[in-house]
């Protein structure tokens, strides 16, 4: 219900929103979460738990809520498993529990059957695979939480970098005394701070109605940091509604912001990010990451309305709600006396039961007995009654004797509406766990806290176990002085005096686990996974000694809120049944996320179009004007066929390689690779990476080399061109121009820095277009007036300078498929000029534009090897018949030539290319299909495989074992997919090149 | 992530900026003819992937290009030191 | 005797509070053993169990630093698959397969091996040659494959986007449908409990930090628990193979890197099978629990921290939600990473060393999950035989001297 005029701090009451939770519609305001909005409509159940399937209500009021798990909106904003308290409400919300605990539930039917599913059930039973096979899906459809999202995400994200030299996490009492003492003391130091609620403060709203001077505190700091804000070139930067969740090395800290959960962002300026990824570098962090809250232990303690008792404050104090009227309040600290005052003070009935003798008397303790509240000290509750809600508890004697605390005397029974415990806090460590650093077990606070040194990092308020707000500001003003040393702004630090007790200022009693409340049934420890005090025992039994296996074997702490107010319960626990201390247990690795960050928000903006960056040549629109089919190529999309009037590929290719074998072809091959290599030592340069002599290369030619790896294995291929004895334009693979400029890069500087060479990837910068044909001289003849083509004067694999067309060019004299072909290369921004002028020029000779594909079947029917087609990065240049390649006599060892004469490299049964011809001439083998022995076993495959026109026939390039010895030999390929009826295709062995054979189309017919 | 120095570009920069390139000190040998095929083997394919502080080379692929040296922890992935490339040859140094 | 596990044993239990036996016995090392295991993660609890089961060997000691399965085994996607595209590789892992199949009736627990069958998505006309020249080859080797078109893929994954609008468009995939996975931290104990049964100890919180050695000889291992003898000692120790290596003087050609991994939030089942993709690099697929479990790639700095970086777990969830848009309001509940020892030829080193008695199982780089029985089982046949096993003969450390090398590369898309 919601507390009439109260003063609570985060509702605006004058903006009424509407919204819809369960098919219901109800009322809330500005300033509400989802869960403090069904708190004030009376709502009590949210959803159902994993494995048993019970009801469930909220137990707290923030991140670490385990059960209300909800489904937000529908279609493109349908979001899975957000919980309740984490959801700002707006208007016209409308939401769904995960599992709806109003419906009937399988899991919670066979409730008898419990008792036989224990932890581990599952590894038990359903033995027989085939059994397994058959259940697995009928038991998959119990599990999870929300269901999944179907539709695309209608919202944007964003990432945003930043750099501070001060990073403080945590805008709580501590969080906002460390960034104002940073900014109090420096001058140009830029803060950022970041808090994952809407309002800075923390936790010390809680203290408002009782402590005027927290008001005060907060109200002045408040302004003070936002004076610092509104300064020109403000260097402090404040993210709300932003959860710090990952550090990852060398303070690099991701802070996941939430702009919407569920709302519209679109609007007349445009659409925002639903959520932004802050990505900071930090030179200091300063940890104020509060703690959080956790729960007493006993039987059925999930119950609805059983609930942590700083969370009913919150819901009290900042939303105005709260879900009883008759409120027990259980714990073994001071912190739940608090909470009595606050109910006090509005005239709820509230009754303590407090786990501590009566010898304990703070001065709090004191006072609420003062109020009249009635106190139960050395009482502890052995069980919570009622069928899903709360209704009564059972209380009895407790005491602690030595280390142990044992329960003694009879129970009685105390009705309540609502059950709030504290059973002491845990340090919000997470984030500075990400990263190596660890925690130890402080048996003042009974809390584990961070490691006290670390470089570059400062941990203050509850994470470091300070209780009382007033102890928050100093430590966190002492720590605060310690980063502006480590930042070297002051020399000499101040440190304010702590109160003594700042380490256990609520007096939290030694960690409650009497064997005879975790012996019991229920006892949950993981609300999310149903995971009980007797799975742990039983855990322990089986010999799942360590947490981590603990953790494993019953799913403690697996679920959406990271076990954040059950784990520590859990180690202790475990400590208790292991017979072994806190510290010993320890705990479990803590990883990012410290909360749940949407994928969408992960990738940020770099899906879709932005995935990849795609390259397109100059050239590109006469492509697309043409009709083309495109093919991926590395970043690159390459024109595949060009296909008119509605051919098919196959059509078009035959159409393409007869023009460019019978008259004239032109092909953009822009995207080949192109390095420019200058320097007095290029051709040493060139000699070292290639397999072959470039020494005596001469200005004006271009010529054909192969490039290995240190193992031996062909990487890349191309033409490289001679423009002077100090400079050569080197081509690669479209695919492999990244890495060979990498790799050449490498070598000059790690190796061969004595070599006068100078590398420049040029790729970008030249246009290429082939003009490939027996008409090809004659159209560059008409393109080109101040070159020389008579065949004599401008051989095969020489280069001209020249005008096309009015562009200066380069045009290479060089062919990748056999037929009289130039190469002209422009500057890149001329392409589409240059492209159309040579379209236009050979209409004559009906010039025909090919793509990727006529390229590979023209390059096969000459034997021209495509490197990582026909080879795999485990062939190396004897093996594709290449050997006449090899320099013999290079004076320097060039790159991979030492592995060549290993003995493996020179086996007789290595995979060796050749060509192969099918004996029916029509069938095309499919590319990846394996040649057989005559046990049907592998003994090669088909690399590549096309129909060419020309020969009228399948050609085939394949490697094949000992496939250079096997010359006309017959064998079979195995074709498995029976795409074409047949099983088994005969085939001849023979040499890879299969049309003119002799060479003597490159020089053309005129 | 780690915030890497460039000492050519003199800046601590991202190292979404840099690639790793393996171990430092790794000389390609001299005359490779003269090894034995485990030697060569051993300059190919062992390292001695050190659990501790070790050199390595990284490139600022995304910068200058240029390729130095990290002393690193490929325990807590502290970066020690960086040195230009040539400027430490061994291990034992500075 | 240890409780069996069965129907009767649950309810027997379910009446008496669950007086199970302990699966994974206490126990301190002796002082001598026949065989020591180095690394109680899949691979060695398997060695050990084969040792026993198969070998007559069950003075069998399992030495782990930490817990049991807590390396990679507990940090893995736990895909299970055999369509490897070389005859040595891929004989191994249908090896293991075969062991999948009947592994948690072998066990006597359910490692929940699931098979849901497994993609390989091609994205690129390169992708699809390769996915013919693998799926060929895995028939021919009597390993279950098939290609399959984009059509058949959206029509048994309705929530993929087979688009051919994006910038990578799905063009086929190849198909394994007895792939799967199974439940990783199952496998670690359902292989220690059987082992355990047959006599083998094993041994937690027992860290290796020597290796004695006399006269090219193994004599036993320096523990923190204690020096305990053995003839003979098989290392299985993962990212950590260098390491223990060296303390017996030895090198092997392994390279420690990050591999990192992320879960989502728990959901009602949607994705009921595996899919994989190099071109985009990510894999997913949704636990039994209900939560999206992806892989992402590895980092390519040397490390034995067990993370690595933010950009590469990123672009593995662009890469997720070019394959899935509909995942974008899906969290990430958890993301972590393990220490893959990767070899220069992305193929395991099963093999003998320098020293004798001395065995490596190792380099594994980012697929030996799906291979934890069939590993176990040829190295335990090598270690018991002092020869190696037929199908680890192949994966001989020597390999990288005389230049055999089995190149998978080729076979994950990767180097092309």
């Amino acid at each position: 219900m919601r507390i009439e005029n109260h003063s609570s701090h985060q509702i605006d009451y004058s903006q009424s929103l509407t919204f819809i939770f369960n098919n219901k519609t109800y009322k809330g305001y500005k300033g509400d979460t989802l869960a403090s909005a069904l708190v004030a409509n009376d709502v009590l159940f949210f959803a159902r738990s994993f494995k048993y399937g019970r009801k469930r209500g909220l137990m707290a009021a923030g991140v670490e809520e385990p059960n209300a798990l909800i489904s937000l909106e529908i279609g493109g904003r349908y979001t899975p498993n957000l919980k309740a308290t984490e959801v700002m409400l707006y208007d016209g919300l409308s939401a769904v529990s995960s599992s709806n605990p109003n419906a009937l539930d399988f899991r919670a039917l066979i409730k008898p059957f419990h008792r036989f599913m224990p932890a581990g059930f599952y590894y038990k039973t359903f033995i027989k695979q085939k059994v397994w096979a058959k259940v697995e899906n009928s038991l998959r459809a119990l599990s999870g939480f929300s269901k999944a999202p179907t539709e695309k995400d209608v919202d944007v994200y964003d990432h945003v970098f930043h750099h501070a030299e001060v990073v403080v996490i945590g805008g709580g009492v501590a969080g906002i005394s460390a960034a104002l003492e940073v900014l109090n003391n420096s001058k140009t130091e830029r803060v950022i701070l970041v808090d994952e609620r809407e309002h800075l403060g923390g936790e010390l709203f809680n203290e408002f109605s009782t402590d005027d001077a927290a008001s005060t505190w907060h109200k002045d700091s408040i302004e003070k940091l936002f004076s610092y804000m509104n300064e020109d070139n403000s260097r402090l930067t404040l993210f709300l509604r932003s959860a710090a969740y990952a550090w990852y090395d060398h303070n690099y800290i991701e802070v996941l912001e939430t702009n919407a959960t569920g709302e519209s962002l679109v609007t007349e300026q445009g659409q925002a990010a639903r959520k932004t990824i802050h990505k900071i570098r930090a030179k200091e962090v300063i940890l104020a990451t509060g703690a959080h809250e956790r729960p007493m232990l006993f039987e059925t303690n999930d119950l609805a309305n059983i609930m942590l008792s700083q969370s009913v404050r919150r819901f009290l104090n900042e939303f105005g709600v709260i879900s009883g009227k008759d409120i027990v309040l259980y714990g073994n600290n001071d912190s739940i006396y608090s909470t009595a005052i606050d109910l006090n003070n509005i005239n709820i009935k509230c009754t303590v039961v407090d786990v501590r003798s009566s010898e304990i008397q703070s001065e709090i303790v004191t006072n609420v007995k003062g109020l009249g509240v009635k106190v139960f000290q050395g009482y502890a509750i052995l069980k919570a009654n009622g069928t899903h809600l709360v209704r009564s508890i059972e209380l009895s004697q407790v005491a602690l004797q030595g280390k142990e605390w044992n329960v003694s005397g009879g129970s009685q029974q105390l009705k309540c509406d609502l059950l709030a415990t504290s059973g002491g806090f845990n340090p919000v460590v997470h984030l500075d766990c990400h990263c190596g650093a660890k925690t130890f077990y402080d048996e003042v606070s009974q809390s584990f806290l961070p490691q006290k040194e670390r470089n570059n990092r400062q941990v203050c308020g509850s994470v470091a176990g300070v209780g009382a707000w007033q102890d928050a500001v100093g430590d966190a003003k002492n720590k605060a002085q310690l980063t502006l040393k480590s930042l070297g702004i002051v020399k000499k630090i101040n440190q304010d005096k702590l109160s003594t007790n700042y380490l256990n200022f609520f007096n939290v009693s030694q960690f409650f686990t009497p064997v005879e409340i975790l012996n019991r049934p229920k006892v949950f420890l993981d609300m999310q996974n149903d995971v009980t005090t007797l799975d742990v025992a039983l855990s322990i039994r089986e010999g799942y000694r360590s947490i981590e296996h603990i953790k494993r074997y019953t799913a403690m702490g697996f679920g959406t809120d990271q076990g954040k107010t059950g784990n520590i319960n859990g180690i202790a626990v475990a400590a208790k049944f292991l017979g072994i201390s806190m510290s010993e247990v320890g705990t479990t690795t803590f990883r990012p996320a410290y909360t749940g960050v949407d994928f969408g928000a992960m990738a940020g903006r770099e899906i879709g179009d932005f995935f990849d960056p795609q390259r397109y040549t100059t050239i590109n629109d006469c492509h697309v004007s043409s009709g083309a089919e495109f093919e991926v190529v590395g970043q690159w999309y390459r024109p595949w066929y060009y296909p008119i009037n509605g051919e098919d590929i196959h059509q078009a290719v035959n159409r393409e390689c007869l023009a460019a074998r019978t008259s004239l072809g032109m092909m953009d091959a822009s995207t080949l690779g192109k390095i420019d290599v200058q320097g007095s030592d290029a051709r040493e340069f060139l000699s070292r990476v290639y397999t072959n002599a470039w020494m005596k290369l001469a200005p004006g030619s271009c010529r054909y080399g192969l490039m290995c790896n240190e193992k031996g294995m062909i990487i890349d291929d191309g033409v490289s061109t001679c423009i002077n004895d100090n400079h050569f334009i080197m081509t690669t693979t479209t695919g492999g121009a990244a890495s060979v400029y990498s790799a050449l890069e490498m070598w000059l500087q790690t190796e061969w820095s004595n070599l006068d060479v100078h590398l420049n990837s040029v790729t970008d910068q030249y246009a290429t277009i082939a003009v490939v044909g027996p008409n090809a001289r004659n159209l560059m003849k008409v393109l080109c007036q101040d070159v020389d083509f008579d065949r004599q004067n401008f051989k095969f694999m020489q280069w001209r300078p020249g005008t096309v067309c009015g562009v200066d060019a380069r045009i290479m004299r060089i062919s990748f498929s056999g037929e009289l072909a130039y190469e002209i290369n422009i500057e890149a921004n001329y392409g589409y000029y240059i492209w159309n002028q040579v379209a236009l020029a050979g209409k004559k000779w009906n010039i025909t534009p090919y793509g990727t594909e006529s390229m590979h079947v023209l390059r096969a029917e000459k034997g021209y090897i495509i490197v990582g087609q026909d080879t795999d990065g485990s062939m190396t240049p004897m093996d594709v018949n290449m050997g006449w390649i090899l320099a013999k006599d290079k004076p320097f060892s060039y790159i991979g030539r030492r592995s060549f004469s290993i003995s493996a490299l020179n086996s007789e049964e290595r995979f060796q290319l050749v060509g192969l011809l099918t004996k029916d001439e029509q069938v095309v083998l499919p590319e990846g299909s394996h040649i057989i022995d005559n046990k049907s076993r592998s003994i090669g495959y088909v690399t590549s495989s096309y129909y060419s026109p020309i020969l009228g026939r399948s050609i085939a390039l394949a490697q094949l074992k000992g496939g250079l010895s096997k010359m006309s030999e017959t064998v079979l390929v195995k074709i498995v997919q029976e795409k074409q009826g047949l099983k088994e295709i005969p085939c001849e062995v023979s040499s890879s090149v299969f049309y003119d054979i002799n060479g003597e189309k490159v020089d053309g017919n005129d | 992530m780690f915030l890497i120095d460039c000492p050519y570009c003199k800046e601590s920069r991202d190292q979404n900026e840099f690639s790793p390139a393996g171990e430092a000190f790794i000389a390609r040998p001299q005359n490779p003819e003269d090894l034995s095929d485990a030697e060569w083997a051993d300059y190919v394919f062992y390292r001695s992937n050190h659990k501790g502080d070790q050199w390595e080379q990284w490139v600022h692929t995304n910068g200058c290009r240029k390729y130095f040296l990290v002393k690193r922890s490929t325990i807590s992935h502290e970066i020690i030191k960086v040195a230009a490339f040539g400027e430490v040859t061994s291990d034992s140094e500075l | 005797m240890q409780k069996k596990y069965s129907w009767y044993s649950l309810l027997k239990a379910g009446f008496s509070d669950q007086d199970w036996d302990q699966a994974i016995p206490l126990v301190e090392p002796k002082s001598k053993y026949d065989v020591i295991i180095i690394g109680g993660g899949g691979h060695g609890l398997a060695t050990a169990y084969y040792l026993a089961k198969e070998c007559g060997i069950t003075n069998v000691a399992v030495v782990e630093k930490g817990y049991i399965g807590g390396g990679n085994t507990g940090r893995n996607t736990t895909i299970i698959r055999s369509n490897y595209l070389r005859d040595e590789a891929s004989s191994l892992y249908e090896h293991s397969m075969k062991l999948w199949e009947g592994l948690s009736e072998d066990l006597n627990f359910n490692v929940m091996f699931s098979q849901r069958g497994v993609y390989n998505l091609g994205h690129t006309l390169q992708d699809m040659r390769d996915i013919e020249r693998r799926v060929n080859a895995n028939v021919l080797n009597g390993v279950d494959a098939v290609v399959v078109d984009a059509k058949e893929i959206k029509e048994q994954i309705p929530i993929i986007n087979t688009s051919k609008n994006v910038r990578y468009p799905i063009m086929g995939s190849s198909f394994q449908a007895r792939g799967g996975v199974a439940r990783h931290d199952g496998v670690a104990w359902g292989f220690a409990r059987a082992a355990s049964i047959l006599g083998v100890d094993i041994i937690q919180n027992c860290e290796v930090i020597d290796i004695e050695v006399e006269e090219g000889r193994v004599k036993g291992v320096k523990t923190t628990k204690g020096d305990i003898i053995a003839d003979r000692v098989g290392c299985v120790s993962a990212g950590h193979s260098s390491v223990i290596a060296k303390m017996a003087g030895l090198k092997v050609p392994v390279e420690s890197h990050p591999l990192q991994a992320f879960v989502s939030e728990a959901m009602k089942p949607i994705l009921h099978t595996v899919v994989m993709s190099n071109a985009v690099h990510g894999y997913v697929s949704q636990s039994d629990k209900g939560d999206l479990v992806i892989g992402a790639g590895i980092d390519g700095y040397n490390s034995y921290a067990q993370r690595g970086s933010a950009k590469i777990v990123e672009h593995c969830a662009a890469a997720i939600l070019e394959l899935f848009p509909i995942f974008s309001r899906v969290r990430m509940n958890r993301q972590w990473g393990g220490i893959v020892d990767v070899c220069p030829d992305a193929c395991p080193i099963i093999s003998p060393t320098k020293v004798e008695g001395l065995y490596f199982n190792c380099g594994w780089g980012t697929g030996g999950f799906k291979a934890t029985p069939g590993s176990g089982n040829v190295f335990a046949h090598t270690i018991a035989q002092d020869k190696q096993h037929e199908l680890a003969e192949p994966f001989h450390i020597d390999r990288f001297t005389s230049g055999a090398l089995i190149d998978e590369h080729g076979a994950a898309g990767v180097a092309h």
